[in-house]
């Protein structure tokens, strides 16, 4: 930790405005997703707490505003600023859960495919290849949207979000692989791996003492980009409605209900969660060119 | 260069076939239609009967190849809901798709590469932080977010734009909305809101390109042989640069393509995606398959061209290693 | 026609500023040629960038004058260094196969900068870039020329190099490493070269290297620099033969000799004591035949299968064929060969890094080459390998002590945590290395301490035999000099036996008592190092011995 803190990394940290601002930013979108039923009264997610008499409120400095619900309210009566909180709680969350599911999924294929390459790395690159030839949006979409057409509306509800983070996550998985096995191509031929291999260590030992910690560097780069990615892409798929339903609402199922209000000029259903998401996204792509030039050895 | 090339046109082959397999298989969740056909009364053994007539009783891989060269051959199927020839619905949409991905394209291949290479040459400028900054923005705003507020501003507030809908001028061809101003008026914010996107990637690509090319040994030779930066710009990193915008160009209009997806949904505008989106939500499986194949089709026809388009610019793939 | 007074260079970075040259004095007439040469970080290529105007972002001068016929040079604005460059100064750069823009024709790299530098049209530009490829020994000129730099081999890209450095016509040259990047046949060729041109056109040409024998070969006089500082400067000859300084001295010492095997270079040891040269002589119990051969290689083939697609092309490459030596115990048996040559194919055939495709192996009583993985597990312990580079061989995340310890705790040799650090600590004061290094990590040590972990990593498993592939060619050559002299003294110490893997002669000649030599894939002579040395049988080794510089007062 202490090396860490002392590291070269820190340092250009603390001498960077932007990223310092932009992990605050973040940081304070984290905090208020984590601690969202401190901060707000109502639970938006619950139907019990919503008052349809409280619908369509507008922001407390505008006329007819409300006290109580500081950022105005949407057509179900839900808080917008309390939506923010719960919503912001779910982006966040699928957008986690997908960028690791492509991870370790791309990063195992990876590893696989760079090093012993053969049969399994002709596949490997086949297949990566195949999806990236379709963007990402359109896997997730296709993914996302002929599941929910196969399950009963019940189950609908509840596993969306489960289906949402599957589609995000095995969109882009191809994008961790391909970086994964190029780099691993590249660390075999040192002569540091050589030197293991010559000692008669297993493959096994290699990728997971030698390899694996070297590549990390270029995969934490894209995945903070990709992180903004999914968020954005989860909000997408929201807003078209192959997304998190309604129930439980995140960003972007936010601003799908919103724009229906959008030409009556009840603009804060649309405006807040888009704030929000622009916000988040922005700080984590600010963050992540900033970790990219400070992890690049070449640099140095 | 020929062998690689027919290399290349098998492996295109081999994946289109695969996604037509996807496609297929999306198409097959449809119910078969042999209850309807049948009517209430129809015994079990009816039912098998017509199945068989039908052919809906032969193994997966037959039924798959009959779907594939029925795709050739241009018969897409029907849609479930309306019953219409989904080939005709799509030759019907197309036109609106493609002209909003053509002027998107055009803005952001334009700019894209003339910012990119600006940011990439003027590295300390404070145009470029400008630039950086905003495209920066532009990639962390989601398509249909962009395209709400447009209209929020443009369209509720100031009634510039029209906020939906798409204005077409009736030719022998198709019908455009490139030819009247009315028609241009309701494709210009759809088309921008489509770039912003890529115009922020493609700047940040091309000058990571441009970054890269400078530090080269072969630029530092030609500074010193005394020649100025702004000929070493246009004789040396240019041409240089252009092989790798090529095959992102080519990807990029990919991209669009199913990014305008989104544009088409926000902005009403009767395209293919649209159509896409309202036969996810009617479960209308043929639509749904037969415009995936499409898309990916046209895509794996971009990746080839591009392909072929640098090996043909790059003298080092055209000639061989010595 | 050059001098430079007082040159003082800083560059700025994060870490704060560092200066790279400092009070540099030197000076350069027409048709002379002047060796800069130092080891890394003398700052050698800093003075030559600084002459051209071209120094990398970050540097500055800090003092001093750069006088060009009359001129301060430092005293130009730019665009006025701009028409200097080129026209009246011409830089030649290290590596050709990047140097070239690889989008352009040679003709249009060449008429391009005549155009620029002599003001010609395109028609009597493109007559001149023809002369000039003639000149230059390209075969085919007229035709080829319109052909991209990557249709033509390392030494005639860098002949092009050389052209294009040179057409504009410059007084002045500045070659930085002109020869490193190429194959030692070629490199005679460059110089060769190099050469005529001084004497055919009286240019001034500073060559900037860290090879002695370039040096040796190519210079009128030369200048040696260390940590940015002019050490000494004289004629060539003079300096080589009665170095002054005592770096001077100790650079020259280091340089093995191509002419006869010293027991040692004579390289101050720990204590600055530098030893008399003692000439090495046989003992006479080597030649007994009953010392026993610990490897044995028999016809050992490997042939390199492209990987195959179904439309690929690629023909089978025989790197290897039927090479077959025989190593007694104790003994150091060199590899020779020039790149491409199989000799590191081989060393890797040995030790199970590349497949083999037919042969044997014998090492210690077993024969390798029909055991199974698990079976040649635990002889792997009693062989093992130094490799070239000492900033790839060494895992940049793991801490020395894992690094060295990794054998140890793989082969069991020790499990309690306090015996491996003790074994650990012990072999890094073997190599020369203070015992606190094992806490650090690979990045906070030098080139040539890199490569002494890595000598302890390889002694870590107690081996009987040790393959050196190429283990000093990256280094500076005082450095190799003292790693050379510490592979003599553990070999001696431990019994060890070595297979030396080098393209570099007088180095093999050092090292080793017996020699192979490897020309394409087959042994073409092996025997007594000395008696091929002295006398050579085959015509490729009569060639490569010629290829060794010459250094003045040996040979």
């Amino acid at each position: 930790m202490k090396r860490l803190l002392q590291s070269d990394f820190m340092q250009d940290f603390f001498n960077s405005p932007s990223a310092m601002i932009s992990f605050l930013a973040l940081f304070s979108v984290i905090f208020v997703a984590l601690f969202a039923p401190w901060l707000v009264d109502q639970n938006p997610f619950d139907p019990l707490q919503l008052d349809l008499m409280d619908s369509q409120l507008p922001p407390v400095w505008m006329a007819d505003g409300d006290s109580r619900y500081v950022l105005g309210t949407d057509e179900q009566g839900r808080g917008v600023l309390a939506a923010l909180f719960y919503g912001a709680r779910l982006s966040l969350l699928v957008g986690l859960a997908s960028v690791a599911l492509s991870l370790v999924l791309g990063v195992g294929v990876g590893l696989i495919a760079g090093y012993f390459r053969g049969w399994a790395d002709q596949l490997i690159t086949r297949l990566a290849d195949l999806q990236l030839t379709i963007p990402g949006l359109l896997v997730a979409l296709m993914l996302a949207g002929v599941i929910k057409t196969q399950l009963p509306v019940e189950m609908a509800e509840t596993v969306m979000i489960y289906v949402v983070i599957l589609a995000i996550g095995l969109s882009d998985w191809p994008k961790y692989a391909r970086v994964t096995r190029a780099a691993v191509m590249i660390e075999s031929q040192e002569d540091y791996v050589l030197a293991a291999r010559a000692m008669g260590a297993s493959p096994w030992l290699i990728l997971r003492r030698h390899v694996l910690p070297n590549i990390m560097r270029s995969n934490i780069v894209i995945a903070t980009v990709g992180l903004g990615v999914a968020i954005m892409l989860e909000a997408t798929l929201s807003f078209l409605g192959a997304g998190v339903p309604t129930t439980t609402p995140s960003l972007g199922t936010l601003i799908r209900s919103g724009a229906n209000f959008l030409f009556a000029g009840e603009w804060w259903v649309v405006v807040f969660p888009g704030c929000m998401l622009i916000l988040t996204v922005f700080s984590i792509n600010i963050l992540g060119d900033w970790l990219r030039d400070a992890l690049n050895p070449k640099l140095d | 260069m020929s062998h690689k090339f027919v290399a290349r046109l098998v492996q295109s082959v081999v994946v289109l076939l695969a996604t037509g397999l996807v496609a297929f298989a999306i198409f097959s969740l449809a119910p078969d239609p042999v209850d309807n056909l049948a009517g209430e009364y129809a015994t079990i053994e009816d039912r098998a009967a017509l199945r068989a007539t039908l052919g809906y009783d032969r193994p997966f891989i037959v039924q798959y190849g009959e779907y594939i060269i029925k795709f050739v051959q241009g018969d897409l199927g029907k849609s479930l809901r309306t019953n219409e020839l989904v080939a005709d619905l799509i030759a019907e949409r197309a036109p609106a798709t493609l002209e909003l991905v053509f002027v998107s394209t055009v803005i952001t291949l334009g700019l894209g590469v003339w910012l990119g290479i600006f940011t990439g040459v003027n590295r300390r400028s404070k145009r470029t932080q400008l630039i950086l900054s905003t495209s920066l923005l532009g990639v962390s705003i989601p398509t249909f977010l962009m395209g709400l507020l447009g209209i929020y501003y443009f369209s509720v507030q100031f009634g510039w734009l029209p906020a939906s809908g798409r204005k077409v001028v009736e030719t022998s061809l198709w019908d455009s909305s490139l030819i009247s101003l009315d028609g241009w008026r309701s494709i210009i914010m759809p088309a921008l809101t489509l770039s912003l996107f890529n115009v922020g990637l493609f700047i940040r690509l091309v000058r990571a390109d441009v970054l890269e090319i400078r530090t080269m040994d072969y630029i530092k030779f030609a500074r010193a042989r005394g020649f100025s930066e702004q000929r070493i710009n246009h004789h040396h990193v240019l041409p240089n640069a252009v092989m790798p915008v090529i095959t992102v160009a080519a990807l990029n209009i990919g991209v669009m393509i199913a990014f305008s997806l989104i544009t088409e949904a926000v902005f009403q505008w009767p395209g293919m995606g649209l159509m896409f989106l309202q036969a996810i939500g009617f479960s209308d499986f043929p639509i749904m398959s037969a415009y995936f194949f499409l898309v990916a089709t046209i895509f794996v026809v971009l990746n080839l061209l591009a392909d072929t388009l640098l090996s043909i610019v790059d003298p080092r793939l055209r000639r061989g290693e010595s | 026609m050059l001098v430079i007074k007082d040159l003082t260079v800083a560059f700025d970075s994060r870490r704060g500023r560092l200066t790279a040259v400092r009070k540099v004095n030197l000076d350069l007439q027409r048709g002379e040629i002047l060796g800069v040469v130092g080891e890394s970080g003398a700052g050698k290529s800093t003075v030559g960038a600084a002459v051209m105007g071209l120094l990398e972002s970050g540097g500055s001068v800090q003092g001093g004058q750069i006088m060009f016929d009359g001129d301060n040079l430092l005293d130009k604005t730019p665009d006025q260094m701009r028409a200097v460059r080129g026209r009246r100064i011409g830089m030649i750069f290290q590596d050709p196969m990047t140097a070239l823009n690889p989008v352009k024709t040679i003709a249009s790299q060449l008429t391009e900068t005549i155009e620029h530098a002599l003001d010609l049209n395109a028609k009597a530009a493109r007559i001149e870039a023809l002369a000039w490829l003639n000149k230059m020994d390209i075969p085919n000129a007229e035709e080829r020329m319109d052909h991209y730099p990557h249709e033509f081999s390392g030494g005639q890209r860098q002949r092009i190099v050389i052209a294009l450095a040179l057409c504009g016509e410059p007084d002045l040259v500045i070659a930085d490493e002109p020869t490193t990047a190429l194959d030692v046949s070629v490199q005679a060729q460059i110089l060769q070269l190099i050469k005529k041109l001084v004497a055919d056109t009286n240019i001034g040409i500073i060559i900037i290297t860290h090879n002695m024998g370039v040096i040796a070969e190519l210079t009128d006089r030369v200048a040696i620099m260390r940590h940015g500082e002019l050490v000494e400067e004289g004629l060539t000859q003079q300096v080589l033969l009665h170095p002054q300084t005592p770096y001077a001295q100790m650079l020259v010492a280091s340089v093995p000799h191509g002419d006869r095997r010293l027991t040692r270079l004579q390289v101050p040891d720990e204590n600055g004591i530098i030893q008399a040269p003692i000439t090495y002589t046989k003992p006479d119990q080597v030649d007994n035949p009953a010392h026993k051969a610990l490897f044995k290689l028999d016809k050992l083939n490997v042939i390199y299968r492209p990987g195959g697609g179904v439309f690929s092309k690629g023909t089978a490459v025989h790197a290897l064929q039927d090479a077959s030596f025989t190593i007694a115990k104790g003994q150091a048996l060199g590899l020779v060969g020039e790149s491409g040559s199989g000799k590191s194919t081989c060393a890797r055939g040995i030790i199970g890094l590349t497949p083999i495709s037919s042969g044997h192996v014998e090492f210690d009583g077993h024969e390798l080459s029909s055991m199974s993985e698990r079976q040649r597990r635990p002889v792997r312990a009693d062989m093992q390998m130094i490799f070239q580079d000492p900033y790839s061989s060494l895992n940049k995340r793991m801490k020395i002590l894992d690094i060295i310890a990794e054998p140890i705790r793989f082969y069991g040799i020790a499990k309690d945590r306090s015996e491996v650090e003790g074994r650990v600590e012990s072999l890094l004061q073997r190599v020369g290395l203070p015992a606190d290094a094992l806490k650090r990590y690979p990045h906070q040590f030098s080139g040539g301490q890199r490569q002494r972990i890595a000598v302890a990593r390889t002694l870590a498993s107690k081996p009987k035999m040790i393959i050196c592939d190429e283990p000093t060619s990256a280094l500076d050559v005082s450095v190799q000099a003292h790693v050379l002299n510490l592979i003599k003294d553990l070999q001696d110490e431990y019994d060890l036996t070595l297979l030396f893997i080098s393209h570099d002669l007088p180095v093999v000649r050092q090292m080793c008592d017996q020699i192979a030599v490897l020309k394409d894939g087959k042994i073409v002579e092996m025997g007594d190092a000395e008696a091929i040395f002295e006398a050579p049988q085959h015509p490729y080794t009569q060639h490569l011995i010629d290829l060794m510089p010459h250094m003045a007062g040996r040979h």
